[in-house]
């Protein structure tokens, strides 16, 4: 659909317009927009521990609830009213990363095809976000907890299920029993927060190395920032709840409290159909309309000798390693769950059968291929790009679907190869190319600390570096192989790095291209034995 | 980017992010009540009056039917919807109509609302139809009220004297 590619195209630029001057200003290790999900977890770990503390004060009692919060706020406001401000403003803040999350994540059209769970039960948590504040509120029993708990009542008696039911509670002011609000307390402390934790384990379950804490320079920035607006701007209570009155002029937080005005404006039946609506519709979305993916990656045991290279680095935990069934006198084989495989392709990368020059009379297969581009399939294509270069310093640059456009570059002296992922290169590839006729070889991925497919950028990345299986040949020559982060928008930036790195390639000495030796040869199964 | 523009760069980003959590954790005010305004809120539970009278079943009526079901008075399940209207200074402000619910519409209602009304000494005059029945009259109460600013005028109903309560 042309209107929803657009639409993703749109905001996607907008948000890398941004995150490129946050590059800039953090560094891309500590880039925000790269750790939304990261930084919503650690601002719930704010909410908990500042809750914990204040917890110590507060008197879940009706009679006695607002004056603890009251003691809280001004008597031991160096420590406890710090501690509330930031409770709340944490809270803040997490919805607010939450929405600049799921705009990243909609704009990335990262929510569709098998990344539809985590959005999907994204949209609910949210939810249970906004009524673990709201239920927070309540407890302060000021003028603004009374407005929340008698719109509530309504909210709730609306439903044909049992009529005033909950509003009878707060008709007069006998009638709020310590029981009732020692409920309230529960559910806010306890009851939510359970769920909540059972909501953000469903939500990240079918990712892998998943971050529940930001970088370091990133947490204490964002909590000094708080803290700071914490001592400027403390968290006040409204006057007392006083049942025999109406309050007249609230300060709500309308993060969490936007569906009150909502309802006076509308009425229930509004206040309960928007919600609803918006939410249905939110977590439609993945089906509006359905993506259809590449086949998923197939296990081929007779190239596989059970290393879990490819487990360890898929980014969706869809590969997992069991006992061998083949017979083979390797303990494990890999097996991959279609459901959660996207078809990146880092899977092949990390096999080290996935290695160009095995088998290279016949039919090259691999321990885990990719229907839509074997490995086979890729050999030829480098051979054939390569076989159609002219010139003194024919390169190749391989790029991915999701980073620059780097089929723009193409020329009768650079061929370029497009992958699902950059992390689907297998580094023996690299020495392929030049052997094959390329005096260098550059890789384009996304920018860096973002891809993607979460982690495949990294993995080439320390795959060149020789930090992560497999390794870059230690006979492949760095100097004609290097790796550029140019996303989307970093077009131009990619055409001066090719041009930079063809200068280079003028001051190196010529290229043999000659196939690999005996020697050669041993050495490379050392290395891949290791 | 040199290190001290990275520094002040990054306190930029985080007072921008704080910006909206400054400004919306409290503002813009949400004026529920004008200063100047008391709260009518209704709040009680009344069951409407069968919309159908109970008659006794004839000998023949009751002939036609089985044994065990032979009852001889019947009575319809179904109330009358509450009519509820609310005169400020003889000025009608309020009137709804609460069906009863249940799928049989038979139970009682539980007539819960709420609107503004200018403070100082008010008028009231409340009607309530809850028959269908010409012959069954309305119930009507009427008293005078000091509605105070920000004052919550809780109207009930006390099912045994049948008159309504302002609080």
């Amino acid at each position: 659909m042309d209107v929803l590619k657009a639409i993703h195209r749109a905001g996607h630029s907008a948000y890398l317009m941004m995150e490129e001057r946050f590059n800039q200003g953090f560094g891309n290790a500590w880039n925000p927009f790269y750790h939304l999900g990261s930084l919503t977890f650690y601002f719930f770990w704010i909410v908990l521990v500042s809750g914990l503390y204040i917890f110590i004060f507060f008197e879940t009692s009706v009679g006695q609830a607002y004056q603890s919060v009251e003691y809280i706020t001004h008597q031991q406001w160096w420590l406890a009213g710090v501690m509330r401000s930031l409770h709340r403003y944490a809270s803040d803040a997490a919805v607010l990363s939450i929405f600049l999350h799921m705009g990243r994540e909609f704009f990335r059209d990262r929510y569709r095809g098998v990344r539809w769970f985590s959005w999907f039960t994204g949209v609910p948590t949210l939810w249970l976000t906004v009524i673990l504040g709201i239920t927070g509120y309540w407890l302060v029993w000021d003028q603004m907890a009374q407005y929340i708990a008698l719109a509530t009542a309504e909210l709730v008696d609306w439903l044909p299920i049992a009529p005033g039911a909950m509003t009878k509670n707060f008709l007069g002011d006998g009638q709020l029993s310590d029981r009732f609000f020692t409920l309230m307390a529960f559910l806010h402390l306890l009851a939510f927060p359970v769920m909540m934790v059972f909501a953000l384990w469903l939500h990240v379950s079918r990712i892998s190395s998943v971050d529940f804490l930001p970088p370091k320079g990133l947490a204490v920035g964002s909590l000094a920032a708080l803290t700071l607006l914490s001592l400027l701007k403390p968290a006040l209570s409204h006057g007392p709840a006083d049942l025999q009155n109406s309050p007249t002029v609230l300060h709500l937080d309308w993060f969490y409290l936007n569906i009150y005005p909502l309802m006076d404006k509308y009425g229930p039946l509004w206040a309960w159909v928007i919600p609803i609506g918006l939410t249905l519709f939110f977590m439609a979305l993945p089906w509006l309309p359905p993506r259809k993916e590449e086949p998923e990656a197939k296990v081929h045991l007779p190239d596989c000798n059970g290393c879990g290279q490819c487990a360890k680095d898929c980014p969706f935990g869809a590969v997992s390693m069991r006992p061998r069934t083949d017979g083979a006198k390797f303990t494990f084989e890999p097996v991959v769950d279609p459901t959660l495989c996207t078809a990146c392709g880092i899977c092949t990368g990390s096999c080290v059968s996935s290695n160009p020059y095995r088998q290279a009379d016949g039919q090259l297969s691999t321990g885990i291929d990719m229907p839509a581009l074997p490995v086979e399939a890729l050999r030829q294509q480098v051979k054939s790009l390569l076989h159609g270069l002219a010139g003194p310093r024919k390169t190749l640059l391989i790029g991915c679907r999701h980073g620059a456009e780097a089929q723009q570059l193409a020329s009768p002296e650079i061929a370029v190869l497009i992958l699902p992922c950059s992390g689907m290169v297998p580094p023996s590839f690299l020495d392929f190319a030049l052997r094959q006729g390329a005096d260098g070889v550059m890789t384009t991925a996304c920018r860096d600390g973002d891809c993607y497919y979460r982690m495949g950028n990294t993995v080439l990345m320390e795959r060149l570096a020789r930090q992560r299986k497999p390794f870059l040949l230690r006979r492949t020559p760095d100097e004609r192989v290097v790796m550029v982060h140019a996303s989307r928008h970093d077009l131009n930036d990619l055409r001066q790095e090719v041009d930079r790195f063809r200068q280079r390639l003028d001051g190196l000495p010529a290229l043999a291209h000659q196939a690999p030796r005996g020697p050669e040869i041993e050495e490379e199964k050392e290395e891949a034995h290791a | 980017m040199p290190k001290i523009a990275q520094y002040l760069f990054q306190a930029a980003a985080y007072a921008l992010f704080c910006l909206p959590i400054w400004y919306l954790s409290s503002e813009p005010p949400y004026t529920y009540l004008q200063p100047d305004q008391a709260e009518v809120r209704l709040a009680f539970n009344h069951a409407g009056q069968p919309l159908e009278a109970c008659h006794d079943r004839s000998r023949a009526e009751l002939d036609k039917l089985p044994p065990n079901m032979r009852k001889a008075r019947v009575c319809g399940r179904e109330r009358f919807p509450l009519e509820v209207q609310i005169a400020v200074d003889g000025q009608e402000i309020y009137r709804r109509v609460f069906t009863p619910p249940g799928l049989h519409k038979d139970g009682a209602v539980f007539v819960h609302d709420k609107f503004p009304i200018a403070s100082g000494d008010r008028r009231f005059l409340i009607r309530m139809k809850e028959s269908p029945r010409a012959e069954d009259v309305p119930l009507v109460y009427e008293t005078t009220i000091p509605a105070k600013p920000g004052r919550t005028l809780l109207v009930g109903f006390d099912p045994v004297k049948r008159n309504f309560t302002i609080q």
